[in-house]
């Protein structure tokens, strides 16, 4: 009774609650967000021609793009952090989303022949679905995946069978090639198989669940550029296929970077990570050209010193006016 | 001669914004609390897979207060900018100014008829109007809590907007903006009990330190998922000693607390606003919550500061409690 009389005390309160409610629930059944992401923003606009894998296409001269800072990887240990920032870019073409990164390294950790050896790499990571929970950064979360593309430099660089890498080696007593004497590619260890290139598709809801995606449809390529590292990836919007992130224009995306440099013996989670930055999937076609935010930062600026102008202004007025 | 004539709920055709507001920051609570917070750490929980219905149950609750945090947003905004403007007193159109700029810029957004980089822009120079009314309506004793929370939501504000483009900031230049919002935030944080006046509530200390005690223990004992949390909940990375940061859960929570046993109940919530919000741009969402929340803290501070004063003083209609002014 209590609370009927204070429904009725406040029958326009209520009333409003009443529609926001309903209008909450129509938003979750829907899965419509109408909030908007400020975090850093990295837009994908539809390219004029297919860029392809290689990094030094023309295309990502002239397109701009965003400088993701990076830290240490903090999720279960303290470890990383070797490379400081990333700059990405994003174009998309025929429903196909090309995403560039490139950062500096000064050395190229490409052959892992070695047990001491480690590949510098690269990975980005999506929601698996957009909700309104963007989900664990730390390999998701139970109600929300992972799907996380990776490149490594030695994949990049083709298996090197041992033969090839030491030209001048000699065994005395091991002259076998069949696949069994090649034990990872035995036990189906996915980086030594030969058919696969150098991305992989990988999946993810907690931490110790990242496993390989059945089906690995994401291309990439990476080259040395003249202080480290640029790497494309490739992949059609949608798949069709379960675990994996799906894309479309005119929608937008969180992604999260994480880079590792072989050699400062980074591996697994001894990495440098981003927060999330959210992919702009545009269906207007790219702007070449610049992407600097000087005007930006002098408008808000701007706007901020008027705001303060008019308030205190506003302050003077009032306090003649009310003799405050 | 300004004379204050009207009691708390005795006003015509002027919002009482404390119920909107307060339905606003429990909800906003419970989504920070179960979205943000219990989702992303419940991996730590043995054997979750278990208590998958639980856990689902929960989490499309923590959904819910999403979805109705946001939509409770845009009146509560609007109420508040009505509130503010017909309270009376000339700062406060520098306050319903900044927050119209941000309500209506939000919309356009989603048609697509301005782009993110003006949103950011708009949102930066809505909260620095704000947060300038706000310094001008209550005086030295906001400007720690305040200038500290405004201090540190424009230098995450500008990292964000520097970061994009190829006349980026280098990293060191990144690492000075980043670390002044973090040493604000905490300074805002840990002088929010400057905000108040009067004797000290002791239960209110005691929860304090026994939330500034836990959040110290959480730092140290499990640093890296504490630290996580403080950066995805408040957009602090969590850089300066965990001492600092158990101060700044203290001071915040015994300012809530005190403000909600004392009867400033907008004081409160918009310190919860303020919270949920956090330091810098992440959404539109959480944008608008710092806008009501700041918007809430202005019109709570107006009222503690007319309790006060000489009785003369205006009360602003945002409390239920109108001025009229009325010439002579």
């Amino acid at each position: 009774m209590n609370v009927l009389k204070l429904i009725l005390q406040h029958r326009r309160l209520s009333a409003g609650l009443a529609i926001a409610v309903v209008t909450a629930a129509l938003l979750q059944v829907t899965n419509t967000n109408p909030a908007v992401s400020q975090t850093l923003a990295l837009t994908a606009y539809e390219a004029p021609s297919d860029p392809g894998v290689d990094p030094e296409a023309g295309i990502w001269k002239d397109i701009s793009g965003v400088n993701v800072p990076l830290s240490a990887q903090a999720g279960s240990y303290v470890a990383g952090g070797s490379v400081k920032m990333v700059k990405a870019q994003a174009l998309h073409f025929d429903g196909k989303l090309f995403v560039r990164v490139s950062w500096a390294d000064a050395t190229d950790d490409s052959s892992t022949t070695k047990v001491q050896d480690f590949a510098d790499a690269v990975a980005l990571e999506f929601p698996q679905s957009a909700t309104a929970a963007v989900p664990s950064i730390c390999m998701g979360q139970a109600d929300s995946a992972v799907n996380i593309w990776q490149w490594r430099a030695d994949s990049n660089n083709g298996v090197r069978d041992p033969n090839v890498a030491y030209t001048n080696a000699l065994v005395d007593m091991y002259p076998s090639t069949e696949a069994l004497f090649y034990t990872a590619r035995a036990a189906n260890n996915p980086f030594a198989q030969l058919d696969r290139g150098a991305v992989q598709s990988l999946y993810s809801k907690a931490f110790g669940e990242l496993h390989t995606l059945d089906f690995q449809e994401v291309q990439g390529l990476g080259t040395r550029t003249g202080d480290g590292w640029a790497v494309v990836f490739e992949r059609k919007f949608d798949t069709g296929r379960a675990g994996h992130a799906l894309f479309a224009p005119s929608t937008n995306m969180d992604m999260a970077f994480a880079v590792w440099d072989g050699s400062q013996d980074e591996r697994n989670g001894k990495k440098a990570v981003s927060q999330f930055v959210n992919l702009s999937i545009a269906a207007a076609p790219a702007v070449t050209g610049g992407g600097d935010q000087t005007r930006t930062i002098i408008f808000a600026a701007g706007l901020g010193i008027g705001l303060v102008l008019i308030g205190g202004g506003l302050a003077i007025y009032g306090y003649r006016e009310n003799g405050d | 001669m300004a004379l204050r004539i009207r009691r708390p709920g005795d006003f015509e055709g002027v919002p009482d914004i404390r119920p909107l507001v307060w339905i606003l920051a429990a909800s906003a609570a419970v989504e920070l609390a179960i979205l943000r917070t219990f989702t992303r750490t419940a991996i730590h929980i043995p054997d979750i897979e278990a208590l998958r219905t639980p856990y689902e149950i929960l989490t499309r609750g923590g959904e819910f207060a999403y979805f109705l945090t946001l939509c409770l947003l845009l009146p509560a905004a609007v109420a508040a900018a009505v509130a503010l403007q017909r309270g009376g007193h000339p700062q406060w159109r520098l306050a319903t100014f900044a927050l119209v700029v941000f309500t209506a810029t939000w919309p356009l957004v989603d048609l697509g008829a301005i782009s993110s980089g003006a949103l950011d822009a708009m949102t930066l120079a809505a909260v620095l109007g704000l947060g300038t009314a706000i310094l001008l309506v209550s005086g030295a004793r906001s400007a720690l809590p305040v200038g500290g929370f405004v201090a540190a939501y424009a230098a995450s504000a500008f990292f964000t907007l520097a970061a994009t483009g190829d006349g980026a900031m280098s990293v060191g230049q990144q690492r000075v903006l980043l670390n002044t919002a973090e040493m604000a935030a905490v300074v805002f944080a840990c002088t929010t009990p400057m905000l108040l006046n009067g004797s000290r509530d002791r239960f209110a200390i005691i929860v304090a330190v026994v939330t500034g005690l836990l959040v110290f223990g959480a730092l140290l004992g499990n640093g890296s998922t504490s630290r996580f949390l403080l950066l995805w909940n408040i957009g602090l990375s969590g850089s300066m000693p965990s001492f600092f940061y158990a101060a700044a859960a203290g001071g915040l929570t015994y300012t809530v607390l005190r403000a909600m046993r004392g009867g400033y109940p907008l004081i409160a919530a918009g310190l919860v606003l303020l919270v949920a919000g956090g330091i810098g741009l992440h959404s539109t969402y959480q944008s608008a919550l710092v806008g009501v929340g700041l918007a809430a803290l202005a019109a709570g501070l107006w009222v503690a500061r007319t309790e006060t004063a000489p009785s003369t003083a205006p009360v602003p209609a945002a409390t239920g409690a109108i001025p009229i002014t009325q010439r002579a």
